[in-house]
């Protein structure tokens, strides 16, 4: 990595295994000697809110778990508007996004209080805002896998293949091993190596 | 075996703040730990009662805070280490306790860990527990790192050996919820044999003779704090700006310090032994400042009690200008940030921010407003709550009197939100809902016409809600509990509860019935399936005309429990003809008023979808279309 | 009646749920998810936005236009000076069957009626009151055949929402449906049929209606409660007013027969009976009611074609006895309507 620290933040909505795509990001890169903290908010994200993992990572430095305004080097995107939200808060000219593509509307959405933006407006304004964007359908993927929630780490895949972060399919298989469990290696596998496929198309 | 009980003295290992204090707990040899779950403190026990069955050690989710404490006390004045672990809302609860505790002692180590959340970020308040500590005479320790929390809990249980007294541990959110670098330290082998001495009765009477003992406990406490590894100065000898912190705030302050290019000339004092402070070590750095600034979220603690040390010592110090939460630099409620400390010390010491770009600034604001719609938060799909608030809602539309639910604290709390109808019209703390709402049902001696009634969930009716539920039935109060019983405590993570079959450590446990309780008290208790809706809100009204203490218990497993064993229930479809949309005889009912997530409008044709990848199949929405256009696919 | 003073659920709720107004036709309440009828109140469940809604269109309490509708059903302006409406014939009549009519409240027409129109065709179902098992009062319910009319039963005095069944057979698909409704919900079906927002047909579906006279109802929970403090209200059989000079509430319990002056219950009464200017159902094809010093007959009043159509083959038919209605009886109901009409405009 260019950069330390590097600021990743994993962003999506409550329930898409926000904090696990973020755990297993950095559990790979502290076994490959890295420093890395994880601030991420609890409690209530779980019933449908914004969830946002600050993942900083360093050769050196135990950095704080919250990055100052404008840190973001990489931004994955478990949902598109949550990409947005975050490159708006976060990110910079130089900020690399890694975007699923696949909507969870916001129940003032679903009430007709508020409207989704019109997708490829959307997805242009998020590319206006990093200078590298990937867009992928991985919850799309994750249910051709079986299970919609496998999206996470198909994104972790993508962020692999595209060399975004130093992460081999050994060492994600290890880390769900030392910190999952072995009998969850074989279907995040797939998943991570269709992440991979889906960013060198 | 899960991380926190490798024996593998170290190895570094990413930790979240709470496995690390778990860790900790387990490095220093303790034999039990006890807790209520709360967020943010719900992993510390939670990843001990993983571990406990091949640790040796006993772990228990406890019915309240109180009673954690009180186990965790028998523990220790056993001979044993104990550790309990609790949010800061829990610290209340268990004050009464602790506030007698701290005058008899303990003869082995007990340490309490507090968890507070600076911004409530999932909770109801932000007290700052660190006040407590001050007021129970009790040691108290603040972590800054993932690594120092575990070795700070460690070396809290030998200061609370030392000197035979509760040491407490205060956390927050930003380290209990945060991941970083642990070092694994050594776990120790054998625990000494629980053995209470009958010859020394333990009791506080009278308090003027054990609290000066607390004071002599609390100044021992003091000495060892002096040498502590916990407090440390990076800096110039004289800086410019000395900043004191604790906690979270060090992250802050070196952070913003190393991009605005101030390590020559701010010194930071980062403190870990927070009362009693090491005096000392702060006259020292107080004798070479001229400017002191306190970062430390919520309350004024550092801050007040290090002036109180200046003033006691001011004809030896020089002129300092503090800066703080009294002279407004800081703000004194909320967490603090790195935007914050950064804009804070390029204005103290008039150095600028780095530079942003424009244009990119411009766009991003408007990705905010534009392109960002807010997520604002709701009940699950499938999730029983939204049923059984519907079924209330009805119930009190139907009854008319403008009847008060009284709300209590757990995932229902979001109640409050149109994801509950914002039907409960009260939130304070646990088991307050029963409580308010027993001592409404007795104002009808004064002309009140309203019907009382409140929610409370499974695990918070155990907490607390039955002493007030007592005192209703007792008083002759008129009044409706509603349990809500989705067999889990969902907010923290899917505790086991009185009401559960098995126990923290995964062992078998006989489950308290709540309506074999209640029945046995004599008390009319029915119960209901909140998702035969319909049926739920008559009982709900029948309730409300009858005079007298009733319970009724919706029952109905939590969906993400549900979601995580059993095999999905029947798959939702529309059927587009049916559905008339925005037309008068339904105005998109299912999207606009039930709000469920796995709901979708389709705004091109008019119709309500349903979301495959959301939708978990409750059936509850089938039930609410007036035009029978959702249906339950036949599996 | 222009679409932009039509509204919804809001203002139906600010011109008569919230001033008590409403008179429990059950026009409003049926297959709408924001409201119920419940224990003979309407209760808003949740806030709707629609902006022309049924529930405030078809309310008998929004507003009525008796000129419109008049030129509409009978083709002429509304003579407000007539006390009866526009009416055709006026009879005495009771059912011809014995049994019928001595079921039936007075001479058991309206149900000899209903059942007739029925055997001919005329209607392919029925929205009556029925009394549920066990329960003191009716509520509205379909009748698709001969022996469901005949197991109907008159008027209770209460708002029974019966429109509510309306909205059922329309779901059911019915395409000729005859209704008996009070004063309220005759004004009811013909906004209806004049404004039929869904377009649902309703001008032709809603083939006949048969209006009852109406001085008054209770609001059936507060009369319900008001019993409920003075009896055991499962002794209670039946209730009976009986025609002036008696002026009590006749009660027949499982102890036997007490009477409760009428002026007691009078609080009982609907508000909107109050402001309601229409005691003989001025809109309806036919309107059947009590006869006054004659037992066991009705008075019939013969107002549409539809109704003249139906009461001619009644007549063929030997479904009723037909007697002359005496000129003094007519000028007392006359009256009688008259002042029912001048207590509402004191309101």
């Amino acid at each position: 990595m260019k950069k330390d620290p590097f600021n990743v933040v994993v962003s999506g909505v409550g329930g898409q295994g926000n904090v696990l795509a973020s755990l297993l990001i950095g559990a790979v890169l502290v076994n490959s000697g890295y420093k890395v903290t994880i601030g991420e908010t609890y409690g209530a994200s779980q019933r449908g809110g914004s969830v946002m993992s600050h993942v900083r990572i360093s050769r050196t430095e135990q950095y704080g778990p919250l990055m100052p305004p404008g840190a973001a080097d990489l931004v994955v995107a478990l949902e598109p508007i949550e990409a947005a939200r975050v490159l708006g808060q976060l990110g910079n000219p130089q900020t690399v996004s890694v975007v699923n593509t696949r909507p969870v509307y916001p129940v003032d959405v679903i009430a007709g209080d508020l409207t989704y933006p019109e997708t490829t407006e959307l997805f242009e304004k998020i590319q206006s805002l990093s200078s590298r964007s990937f867009f992928l359908n991985a919850t799309e993927k994750a249910l051709e896998l079986g299970n919609p929630i496998l999206a996470n780490i198909i994104l972790i895949g993508a962020v692999a293949g595209a060399g975004l972060l130093p992460i081999s399919e050994e060492g994600l298989c290890n880390a769900i091993v030392d910190y999952l469990s072995p009998d969850k290696v074989d279907i995040n596998r797939r998943a991570f190596l269709a992440g991979m496929e889906m960013v060198k198309e | 075996m899960s991380l926190i009980g490798k024996d593998a003295p170290g190895k570094e290992v990413l930790l979240m703040g709470n496995e690390a204090i778990a860790r900790g707990a387990l490095e220093a040899g303790i034999s039990v730990a006890a807790a209520y779950p709360g967020n943010p403190s719900s992993e510390i026990v939670g990843s001990l009662a993983e571990v406990a069955n091949e640790m040796g050690i006993y772990v228990e989710w406890s019915v309240n805070e109180k009673v954690a404490l009180e186990v965790a006390a028998a523990a220790a004045v056993s001979g044993l280490d104990a550790l309990v672990a609790m949010k800061q809302n829990g610290l209340n609860v268990a004050s009464d306790f602790l506030l007698n505790l701290n005058l008899t002692g303990i003869r082995g180590g007990l340490v309490l860990v507090v968890c507070d959340d600076p911004s409530g970020i999932s909770s109801t308040n932000e007290q700052d527990s660190r006040i407590i500590a001050k007021l129970a005479d009790l040691p108290l320790l603040e972590p800054s790192t993932f690594d120092e929390a575990k070795d700070i809990v460690r070396y809290a249980f030998e200061v609370s050996r030392k000197i035979n007294n509760v040491c407490m541990v205060r956390s927050v959110t930003r380290i209990s919820h945060a991941r970083g670098n642990v070092v694994l330290g050594p776990l120790p082998a054998g625990r000494p044999t629980p053995y209470f001495d009958t010859s020394k009765p333990l009791s506080s009477l009278p308090p003027s003779a054990s609290h000066p003992v607390a004071h002599a406990r609390l100044e021992q406490a003091a000495e060892i704090f002096k040498s502590s590894p916990f407090n440390r100065y990076r800096g110039p000898d004289t800086p410019e700006l000395l900043i004191i912190t604790s906690g979270a705030g060090s992250f802050f302050a070196t952070e913003a310090m190393g991009i605005l290019g101030l390590h020559s000339r701010v010194g930071l004092l980062k403190i870990g032994t927070t009362w009693p402070l090491p005096e000392e070590l702060i006259l020292s750095h107080l004798s070479k400042a001229e400017k002191v600034l306190f970062l430390e979220e919520v309350d004024p603690v550092l801050e007040n009690n290090v002036k109180e040390i200046y003033a006691d010592h001011n004809r030896s110090l020089p002129r300092i200008t503090f800066f703080g939460k009294k002279s407004g630099t800081i703000p004194n409620t909320g967490e603090l940030s790195p935007g914050l400390v950064l804009s804070v010390l390029s204005k103290l010491m008039e150095v600028p921010l780095p530079p942003v770009d424009e244009a990119y600034s411009i766009a991003a604001k408007d990705a905010l407003e534009r392109y960002a719609p807010f997520r604002s938060l709701a009940f699950c799909a499938g999730c029983p709550h939204r049923a059984s608030f519907w079924a209330i809602k009805k119930a009190l539309a139907l009854d008319g009197r403008n009847g008060v639910l009284f709300g209590d604290i757990g995932c229902y709390g979001l109640g409050f939100l149109p994801t509950g109808f914002r039907q409960p019209k009260t939130l304070h703390a646990m088991g307050s809902g029963a409580g308010m709402a027993g001592g409404f049902g007795m104002l009808s001696r004064f002309g009140a016409t309203q019907p009382s009634l409140t929610v409370c969930g499974d695990s918070t009716f155990f907490h607390a809600a039955i002493p007030a539920l007592i005192n209703g039935l007792h008083h002759r109060s008129d009044f409706l509990m509603i349990v809500l019983d989705n067999s889990a405590t969902a907010m923290t993570g899917f505790q086991p509860h009185p009401g559960s079959s098995f126990d923290a450590m995964g062992s078998d446990a006989p489950p308290i019935a709540i309506e074999d309780l209640c029945s046995s008290l004599g008390i009319k208790t029915v119960e209901r399936d909140p998702f035969q809706l319909e049926e739920a809100a008559l009982t709900i009204h029948e309730l409300l005309q009858e005079k007298g203490t009733k319970v009724l218990i919706l029952r109905q497993e939590c969906a993400l429990v549900r979601g995580r064993k059993g095999p999905r229930r029947p798959r939702m479809k529309i059927d587009p003809a049916k559905c008339i949309g925005e037309q008068c005889g339904c105005n998109r009912l299912c999207t606009r008023v039930f709000r469920c997530p796995g709901l979708n409008w389709d705004g091109l044709t008019g119709k309500a979808k349903i979301d495959e990848a959301i939708c978990v199949g409750c059936g509850v929405c089938a039930d609410i279309c007036p035009s029978g256009a959702i249906e339950r696919e036949a599996s | 009646m222009e679409m932009e003073d039509l509204h919804g659920l809001d203002e139906l709720n600010r011109r008569v749920l919230e001033k008590g107004l409403c008179a429990a036709c059950g026009a409003c309440t049926g297959r709408c998810p924001y409201l119920t009828s419940f224990r003979g109140k309407t209760v808003i469940l949740d806030r709707c936005t629609v902006e022309h809604g049924r529930c405030f269109t078809y309310c008998p309490m929004t507003f009525f236009d008796p000129d419109e509708t008049s030129r509409s059903v009978f083709g002429v302006p509304y003579n407000s000076e007539s006390g009866l409406g526009y009416t055709g014939e006026v009879a005495g009549t009771r059912a011809a069957d014995r049994e019928t009519a001595a079921k039936g409240q007075g001479g058991g027409t309206v149900t000899a009626l209903m059942a007739l129109a029925m055997q001919q065709g005329l209607i392919d179902a029925a929205v009556l009151t029925a009394l549920p098992e066990g329960d003191l009062f009716p509520r509205g319910m379909v009748a698709a055949t001969v022996p469901e009319i005949l197991s109907c039963c008159g008027s209770r005095y209460v708002g029974a929402h019966s429109l509510v069944a309306l909205r059922e057979a329309l779901d059911r698909g019915f395409q000729r449906i005859g209704v008996v409704g009070l004063p309220c919900q005759i004004r009811s079906l013909r906004k209806m049929a004049l404004y039929d927002l869904k377009e649902e047909g309703l001008k032709d579906r809603i083939a006949l209606s048969v209006g009852l006279f109406c001085n008054w109802a209770f609001s059936s929970r507060d009369f319900k409660a008001f019993l409920a403090e003075r009896y055991d209200l499962q002794e209670i059989r039946k209730f009976n007013i009986p025609p002036p000079p008696a002026n009590v509430l006749e009660l027949e319990t499982t102890r036997g027969l007490t009477s409760i002056p009428l002026d007691e219950v009078r609080p009982m009464i609907q508000a909107a009976c109050g402001v309601c200017p229409d005691m003989t159902s001025e809109f309806a094809d036919l309107s059947v009611g009590m006869y006054e010093g004659r037992e066991g007959w009705n008075t019939t009043i013969v107002r549409t074609d539809a109704g003249r159509s139906l009461f001619e083959t009644a007549l063929g038919a030997k479904a009723l006895e037909v007697e002359a209605f005496p000129e003094e009886n007519l000028a007392h109901l006359k009256q009688a309507s008259i002042n029912k009409r001048q207590r509402s405009a004191r309101k």
